[in-house]
């Protein structure tokens, strides 16, 4: 009988400690795999995991390196308005938005967006279940779905490199961290880094198609995406965070073109950003009006600066904004 | 309440403590909060529906008290039609009228009634009831206790279908009775649990897109439609009987053993041995309460292939109020009286001996059970004769709905279901419920070492995958 008892508790213990020996293998995996590094992996765990009270939203011209101290920069190439509701739902419904400078930029509502897939869904944004306070992302839906076939893919490649005996080197994915030093070292030291060395006719032809692709859509005044953009300022404001509107820098060229093009709507959404921002009473910051020289060196193309200039650039945004 | 959800392990986990409690007062208190737990469980989504449990089973039980005195083969004939006319408005209105408007010419709206969780199971449970009632194959007892036995939460929704004498003895010493037996109930709970997340969920979108495309009157490649026919097979095996070994778990967690429902139904000898292993409590239900009152093989061949053939088309139409499943019964009625045909032959039984006669009846076997199942799974006919078309014929289909790493998937299930032992035998649960003695049941035995720590690992699996929150509902919900 006694034996039988302390059979049982060793079971019991077999069992506890293979499961927090396999939770943990789980979190551990999906916080250190290669195979968790692409951008939106690492996107999706910042918004897990950021202090976003202070924070600037928009898409890859915000992007994901903070440029303003104690602000956390959430963008991601592509995002769009109903990913920026979604997004400020999922940072501000238990937190209180203290500030916070939101893009205020054509491109919101460019029909470059037609047909692209989402990554900020609600599935995906659903915060990781926590135990004992600790957020587990092998809980979070994104990780989830993909765990159990990076984790046969990672066992494939293991039984590939075992069987080919090292025949030749696997190359790894570069850690993010290294990639973003080594392409800002590189932006800072090669002269031929900024907008300005590019060829003019080659600028110019690439800018044309960014000004087409960015021009805002037909009646976009009614489009669901600007409903989203709505909405997610008001459920800002409802929060009660002090939002700024902040219209993105473009290069001279990219501001001349796109007067030009055919059925331009950039004036027009000039027209109603102004008009949005006076009726919720917000200061909107045009990127014109920062005592800032926007010259073509401080682009990487036609609508992103360099880290540099960003850099630069973000502090006086913080400023004009909420110092004044 | 899926079992397959956070949501059922927050409830488990609280109804174990609770019934822990409630069982230190008395048996009865036990019972009690057993049946208000069920309750919860059963009316989580749709609250209204414990009101037909409840009425339904009060009913069953007035005539049950009549019957133990009278005998009467009129009530008893009540009691039976009182069951199917329930089960009838509930399941089959629609399929009713639609026929009726087809035969008659006719324009009735159809009624939409939706068919609350569990109505057929536990029409079949109660008309059992009363049969063995009649027959005094067992003592009615009081209400308390039937009614514990009709909403028993682990089998309530989509069986293993008991019977009500092999459930009354157990009741008078259910409870949660150690901690050793819950743990045992767990482990079989998370091996289950691995079979329906890890697995029958993986499967159903190969089978989903497949149909999807068929249904829609395309045409799949030959290589798709075999993949999504041998995927449904495996889908609909782990998909029910993990449900049936999830409440075999749970089940046990309070000291009650269910039959067991799925016995390696692939590794069948023959399509005969095939339904003593397949969906057992049911087919066991149809042979002891249809096919003997039938007449079973008593008279002769031709009343005993008529009768086979009533009850398999009873199966087909239990399953779903649909002519497809009427032709599917109707396959295996047909496959099965010739089977029992063949089997009387000396010439036939001779030949089957050798192991390469044996395997032929095998792979004969499963053919049959694989291509009825293109009946089971297609909403309509023409999906079905497009399915069956795509296998046999090879046609250059430029749309591919199975991918290359999901046929290997299902080959890897497929050698899994055929070379490692079932989840019976794992737990050396008895699998033939004629050799248990229901008195008292012997039960699940204490697990192995090593088979607790695969538990573990299975649950953490199975949790990471719940965190998805895209589980499917398990497919016998829906009969």
């Amino acid at each position: 009988m006694r034996l039988s008892i302390s059979s049982f508790r060793l079971k019991l213990l077999v069992f506890v400690a293979v499961l927090i020996a396999s939770a943990a293998f789980l979190e551990v995996y999906c916080r250190f795999s290669n195979r968790f590094r692409d951008p939106s992996f690492s996107y999706l765990q910042r918004i897990a995991e950021v202090d976003a009270s202070k924070a600037v939203l928009g898409d890859s011209h915000v992007g994901d390196t903070s440029y303003i101290p104690h602000y956390a920069f959430l963008g991601q190439p592509g995002q769009q308005p109903g990913e920026l509701l979604l997004l400020v739902r999922s940072l501000y419904m238990h937190r209180r938005p203290e500030r916070v400078i939101v893009e205020a930029s054509p491109q919101w509502f460019g029909e470059y967006h037609a047909g692209r897939r989402p990554l900020l869904t609600l599935t995906s944004l659903a915060p990781p279940k926590s135990l004992f306070g600790v957020r587990l992302l092998a809980l979070s839906g994104p990780y989830s779905g993909a765990l159990f076939d990076n984790l046969w893919a990672d066992l494939r490649s293991v039984v590939a490199a075992i069987l080919t005996a090292a025949a030749h080197a696997n190359v790894p994915r570069p850690v993010p961290e290294a990639l973003k030093r080594i392409k800002r070292e590189w932006e800072e030291s090669a002269s031929n880094s900024t907008w300005s060395q590019f060829p003019l006719e080659k600028r110019q032809v690439l800018t044309t198609g960014r000004v087409y692709e960015q021009n805002p859509i037909d009646r976009f005044e009614m489009s669901e995406p600007l409903h989203a953009f709505e909405n997610a300022i008001t459920f800002l404001i409802a929060n009660g965070a002090e939002v700024c509107l902040f219209r993105t820098p473009v290069s001279t060229d990219y501001l001349r073109i796109a007067s030009q093009i055919t059925d331009s709507r950039y004036a027009a959404f000039d027209t109603y950003i102004a008009g949005f921002a006076a009726s919720k009473e917000l200061k909107f910051i045009d990127f014109r009006s920062l005592s800032f020289s926007f010259d073509d060196s401080k682009f990487i193309n036609a609508d992103h600066l360099t880290s540099t200039a960003a850099d630069a650039m973000w502090p006086l945004v913080a400023n004009a904004c909420f110092q004044s | 309440m899926l079992f397959s959800s956070y949501q059922f392990f927050a409830f488990l986990s609280t109804t174990i403590v609770v019934l822990a409690l409630a069982g230190r007062l008395s048996q009865r208190f036990f019972l009690l909060t057993m049946i208000v737990c069920s309750l919860v469980f059963y009316g989580w989504l749709r609250a209204d529906y414990t009101l037909i449990l409840i009425g339904s089973a009060g009913v069953n039980f007035a005539i049950a008290t009549r019957l133990e005195q009278s005998r009467s083969k009129t009530l008893f004939g009540c009691g039976i039609a009182f069951n199917l006319l329930l089960l009838g408005v509930f399941k089959y209105a629609d399929f009713a009228v639609a026929n009726g408007n087809i035969l008659f010419g006719v324009d009735w709206a159809l009624p939409h009634i939706v068919l609350p969780l569990a109505l057929s199971f536990i029409t079949f449970e109660q008309i059992s009831f009363l049969s063995d009632i009649r027959s005094k194959k067992v003592a009615r007892g009081d209400f308390l206790r039937y009614f514990a036995f009709i909403t028993f939460f682990p089998k309530l929704i989509a069986g293993p279908i008991i019977r009500y004498r092999e459930l009354l003895p157990q009741l008078g010493r259910a409870g949660v009775n150690s901690a050793e037996q819950v743990f045992t109930g767990l482990c079989v709970f998370c091996f289950a649990l691995f079979k329906k997340v890890m697995i029958a969920d993986r499967l159903a979108p190969v089978v989903d897109q497949t149909v999807s495309n068929l249904q829609s009157g395309g045409m799949a490649s030959q290589a798709d439609a075999i993949s999504a026919l041998l995927a449904y097979s495996l889908q609909i095996f782990f998909d029910f009987s993990a449900y049936s070994e999830m409440a075999i778990g749970i089940a046990w967690m309070f000291g009650i053993q269910l039959p067991v429902n799925f016995n390696s139904p692939y590794k069948a000898s023959s399509l005969i041995d095939f339904w003593r292993r397949w969906h057992i409590t049911l087919s066991s239900f149809l042979r002891d309460y249809v096919y003997f009152p039938l007449g079973g093989s008593r008279d002769g061949l031709l009343r005993t292939s008529i009768n086979l053939l009533i009850v398999m088309l009873v199966g087909g139409i239990w399953h779903g109020a649909a002519w497809t499943f009427v032709a599917w019964g109707f396959v295996h009625g047909v496959a099965l009286v010739a089977a029992h045909g063949l089997h009387g032959i000396e010439f036939v039984q001779r030949s089957t001996d050798g192991w390469l006669g044996r395997t032929l009846v095998w792979a004969l076997s499963m053919s049959i059970v694989l291509f009825a199942w293109i009946l089971f799974r297609s909403p309509d006919f023409s999906t079905a004769q497009r399915w069956f078309l795509s296998i046999i014929i090879n046609n250059d289909v430029h749309i591919h709905t199975v991918a290359i790493p999901q046929r290997w998937f299902i080959l890897s299930v497929l050698l899994w279901v055929l070379c490692f032992p079932n989840i019976p035998r794992l737990f050396c649960i008895e699998a033939d419920r004629e050799n248990v003695d229901w008195n008292s049941p012997d039960g699940i035995p204490p697990v192995k070492l090593w088979v607790a720590a695969v538990a573990a690992i299975a649950l953490v699996m199975s949790i990471v995958v719940m965190a998805r929150e895209e589980t499917n509902a398990f497919i016998y919900f829906q009969f």
